[in-house]
């Protein structure tokens, strides 16, 4: 009877292990945000709010869920793997200024994620982005750049004025093991065209 | 009676002057647009976005499953062969 228990008791112990281990590497990025007071931009736009991305060229078509920053003070990422994440904090998609989506490139099984083709865009593709209120901006890549992850301009990234800009950033290069990150970042730069 | 009449009659005038200015006020802060900077507050690192690197500690968490299940199904078996119950 003492057997059986114990054996069951590490048979369910397995299970919940096991199932735990692949609905988080499949699904879900655990990406803990830190709070941070809210702009008065996205305040003043969320009915702008961006909430899906198209990009005909990649096959893309995805949900684009708000993120914020990360405790270690990076930019968060969406919690599907398959959804895209605009950086709330700042420049709504449209906005003058420079809007940031990311997008993973695979989970935590290896298995490619939404933006696993964006290194193949080329300047000339166009980018979608569908508003909360019915918006829809067509965006133009007009550069696209590989950093080695601690060179990423990030003021160019974010700050950039002047028009209105899209930047979609993503992993690429090899995993760093004691960083728990890829060592390199493909940024597509977009700029508005039409809304 | 004339006296009171003008008393009236001028602080009726500086109350609806003093309520215009205040109505003039809240109109012209409700209509005026927020300021709105391109430039967002807070600039993050750069975000992870790839975790395929994770791959063999999620592979070694899958195998330990793995193996718990198999350990706990022996022990399930042979608490009935040998009618242990």
């Amino acid at each position: 009877m003492q057997k059986k228990v114990i054996g069951i008791s590490i048979a369910i112990l397995g299970i919940i292990i096991g199932t735990v281990t692949v609905i988080r590497s499949t699904y879900y990025s655990p990406q803990e945000e830190t709070p941070v007071a809210q702009t008065a931009q996205s305040v003043s736009f969320s009915v702008s709010h961006p909430i899906q991305i198209i990009i005909p060229k990649i096959n893309v078509n995805a949900v684009v869920e708000e993120v914020g920053i990360t405790f270690k003070g990076n930019m968060s990422t969406p919690k599907k793997f398959a959804d895209t994440g605009w950086y709330k904090y700042g420049t709504v998609p449209g906005e003058l200024g420079s809007a940031v989506i990311d997008g993973h490139v695979d989970n935590g099984l290896g298995i490619p994620a939404v933006f696993i083709n964006l290194k193949k865009l080329v300047p000339g593709d166009i980018v979608y982005v569908q508003a909360k209120n019915g918006r829809k901006l067509k965006f133009k890549v007009f550069d696209i750049q590989n950093y080695y992850y601690k060179d990423v301009p990030l003021e160019i990234l974010f700050n950039r004025n002047g028009d209105r800009y899209l930047n979609l950033i993503t992993c690429d290069g090899n995993w760093i093991p004691a960083e728990k990150t890829d060592d390199h970042r493909i940024v597509v730069y977009t700029k508005l065209i039409e809304s | 009676m004339d006296k009171i009449k003008k008393i009236f009659t001028r602080g009726f005038a500086l109350l609806s002057i003093l309520g215009a200015s205040i109505v003039n006020a809240q109109v012209s802060s409700s209509t005026t647009p927020t300021p709105v900077s391109p430039t967002p507050i807070t600039t993050p690192g750069v975000p992870t976005t790839g975790l395929g690197g994770m791959l063999v500690s999620n592979a070694a968490m899958i195998v330990l499953a793995i193996i718990l299940v198999a350990i706990g199904l022996t022990l399930l078996i042979k608490s009935k062969d040998y009618g242990l119950e």
